[in-house]
């Protein structure tokens, strides 16, 4: 029994001190409080260090500015891990927290999907800046994302593949919601338009090894190899490809314009093929500021999906000022009517809550993205 | 203080205090603090359930977790695509894991020790990746939209799926205590304390390991029915190999072959990361530090600990004695 009593009074503690800090939490009533969720630790905590860097600097943006509304900006930054049940507390704290008007995040589609039903039920705005599962936004009303569905992604990846004479194409891909959605889409556009896919072969998170992959695509023979991965298991596949000394035309969504890309590929990713919204050596004017602001504050370049989670907070908050008042429901038709020229090109939504995106084609030249063409 | 003076009545006040503060939770606390307290629960059933395989009968499995997404995925599809009421995606979880069990029991439980280990890791591997990449089951992008179980002609809400949770729980637990006391569970123990033993007397060894392990995977059957509901989406990649570790971290630090133990494991294992949140990457530290202090100085788990060789928690607990047994006085 005193086991069960000494256990009873450790729950007790622990509960109470977690309403503790809630409750001091949600103490200042004059600024506008956003929640941001993004995996901090875990295996994509550089896809969530990337967006809790872009979004402060946002945040700080505005307040230098005075903020909106005249109250200024706060934000409550969370850790979801990557995991989707992880990501679902989160956004139980983050609706319980009657403070905090609306949330940005999460990264990757199985968490902003765990996190859905929960701002839906409570009627919270939430922006996934790169949640490009063509079943997210239209999943609720109060769902946006940023970063474009992968219907147009793919039909702008294949459409070049075609374009450059391509008729053959070989595809590796992480056997992982996004990875086989990426593979669907741009092969079944790719053969729409009327090439031919010659081998599909998928790859689990944390292989290393992909000769027995590239040797198969390589017997295939096709015209070009599209690898729909992120960047470290990217450039992994080019190493390798390029130890088997096969030369061929190779494709990467937008997921591998990351710095370290080029770092751990060195020569063999050179010649790399991929498309970004969002170019940091050719930008636009926003662009431009947002660059160079940000790597005076973090002494780094910033990614596709910093930039784009940068772009998630700055949508809200302007749609926030357009609104006039904290109204969630004003906030949200704003949101949906949101014409901004943000750092990842110009953004507009479609009925759904996805964004219709313009995409750059850009190539790896002498160790560095350039601009393709 | 002898042991005599923990009577039946501090017993039942003890129990009594759980209870309250189990139901009353969701009043007093926000949201957040029920969805842990959800996923906590789950997590008994699944440790609980995991437990009469290591605990009880001596089967390491190190696949619970394929049995729980089993579970999962049964009531799911069921609740989505059929739009089956949820006591019958409830129970056809169960019994699909209990399936799935007694075949991978069949195939696997005449291996010993850490081959049967490495059998159930590699199963219920096998298991998430044919699920991943069935267009039945919805591939990678997971079930979506997953409805909550409706009742007096509405659909619950999460409170009230937090008490029925709350029920299912004190049943499953309940049981099992009562199984660990029966003539099976002393004849599961005798099992696992020695096999060859038990042969000699005549038990039928795969028989009574059939049996557990049919009776684990239908209560992690059941887990993964409740998990589904709550969460209302899942996807594959939510049962990976971890989650089978942390209900055996759980199992372990609460204290193997016990009843409470596992209930203890389950809360706290799921309270602690929510705790250290906050401290971003220096969490995974301080839950592998407390899983290493916890098996370095209490190798029986909690519960295994004898917390009055402690002098300081002694003293305190004979104060509350005292002023308890006054009062009864």
């Amino acid at each position: 029994m005193k086991k069960v009593f000494m256990f009873l009074m450790v729950v007790v503690l622990l509960f109470s001190i977690a309403a503790c800090g809630e409750k001091t939490s949600s103490g200042s009533k004059d600024k506008i409080r956003i929640a941001l969720t993004a995996p901090l630790t875990g295996n994509q905590a550089k896809y969530g260090e990337s967006f809790k860097n872009t979004v402060s600097l946002a945040c700080k943006q505005w307040n230098d500015k005075g903020g909106v509304l005249g109250r200024e900006l706060e934000l409550v930054i969370n850790d979801s891990a990557g995991d989707s049940a992880q990501a679902a507390s989160v956004a139980q704290k983050v609706v319980s927290d009657s403070s905090i008007f609306a949330q940005v995040g999460d990264f990757s589609a199985p968490c902003s999907m765990a996190a859905q039903p929960i701002y839906d039920a409570a009627k919270m705005i939430q922006i996934a800046p790169t949640c490009s599962a063509v079943t997210f936004a239209r999943g609720s009303k109060w769902s946006f994302q940023i970063v474009g569905n992968q219907v147009l992604q793919g039909r702008f990846m294949a459409q070049w593949m075609f374009d450059e004479g391509v008729r053959k194409v070989a595809m590796l891909y992480l056997n992982n919601d996004w990875g086989v959605s990426v593979k669907d889409y741009v092969g079944d556009i790719f053969k729409e338009l009327g090439g031919e896919v010659v081998l599909q072969e998928p790859y689990s998170d944390g292989e290393t090894d992909f000769s027995a992959a590239l040797t198969k695509a390589r017997d295939a023979n096709p015209d070009a190899l599209f690898i729909a991965s992120y960047y470290n298991d990217g450039a992994a596949i080019c190493i390798q490809r390029a130890n088997l000394g096969w030369e061929i035309p190779v494709y990467n969504p937008g997921t591998v314009y990351s710095p370290e890309f080029l770092e751990i590929g060195g020569s063999a990713v050179e010649g790399v093929l991929t498309n970004v919204g969002f170019f940091p050596d050719d930008p636009g004017p926003a662009a431009a500021t947002f660059v160079e602001e940000y790597k005076n504050l973090y002494k780094s370049d910033p990614d596709y999906y910093g930039a784009c989670a940068y772009d998630a907070f700055n949508v809200l908050v302007e749609a926030i000022k357009r609104a006039g008042e904290l109204d969630n429901e004003k906030v949200r038709e704003e949101i949906a009517a949101t014409d901004y020229e943000g750092v990842t090109g110009n953004i507009t939504f479609d009925e759904n809550g996805d964004a219709l995106k313009t995409y750059i084609k850009i190539i790896v030249k002498d160790g560095k993205f350039t601009a393709y063409r | 203080m002898e042991r005599k003076r923990y009577s039946k009545y501090n017993r039942l006040l003890v129990a009594l205090a759980a209870l309250i503060i189990v139901l009353i939770l969701p009043y007093v606390f926000s949201g957040y603090i029920l969805q842990i307290a959800v996923y906590a629960y789950i997590y008994i059933l699944l440790a609980s359930s995991l437990n009469l395989l290591i605990g009880y009968a001596g089967i390491f499995s190190m696949g619970h977790v394929g049995f729980y997404c089993v579970g999962a995925y049964t009531s799911a599809l069921l609740a989505t695509k059929l739009d089956m009421p949820f006591v019958i995606c409830f129970f056809a979880a169960g019994l699909l894991a209990a399936l799935a069990g007694a075949f991978v029991g069949f195939v696997a439980l005449r291996l010993n020790d850490i081959f049967f280990a490495f059998a159930t890791m590699g199963l219920s591997e096998v298991i998430r990746i044919v699920i991943q990449n069935s267009d039945f089951t919805n591939g990678t992008l997971g079930v979506t939209g997953i409805p909550l179980p409706e009742w007096f002609g509405r659909s619950m809400n999460r409170e009230e799926f937090y008490y029925l949770v709350v029920v299912i729980v004190v049943i499953v637990v309940v049981l099992i205590s009562k199984l660990a006391k029966s003539h099976t569970g002393r004849t599961l123990a005798m099992i696992r304390d020695d096999q060859n033993a038990a042969a000699s007397l005549g038990v039928n060894i795969f028989k009574y390991k059939m049996m557990v392990m049919v009776l684990s995977c239908f209560i992690a059957g059941l887990a993964g029915s409740l998990y589904a509901t709550f969460i209302q989406y899942i996807n594959a990649s939510n049962f990976g190999i971890t989650v089978s570790i942390n209900i055996i971290a759980m199992v372990a630090i609460g204290g193997m072959g016990t009843v409470s133990g596992p209930v203890i494991g389950a809360i706290l294992l799921q309270l602690l990361p929510e705790y250290i949140r906050f401290l971003s990457n220096f969490r995974q530290i301080i839950y592998g530090a407390a899983i290493v202090i916890s098996i370095m100085f209490a190798p029986k788990g909690l519960v295994g600990i004898r917390w009055r060789r402690i002098k300081l928690i002694d003293q305190l607990c004979c104060l509350f004695e005292t002023k308890l047994n006054n009062e009864e006085s």
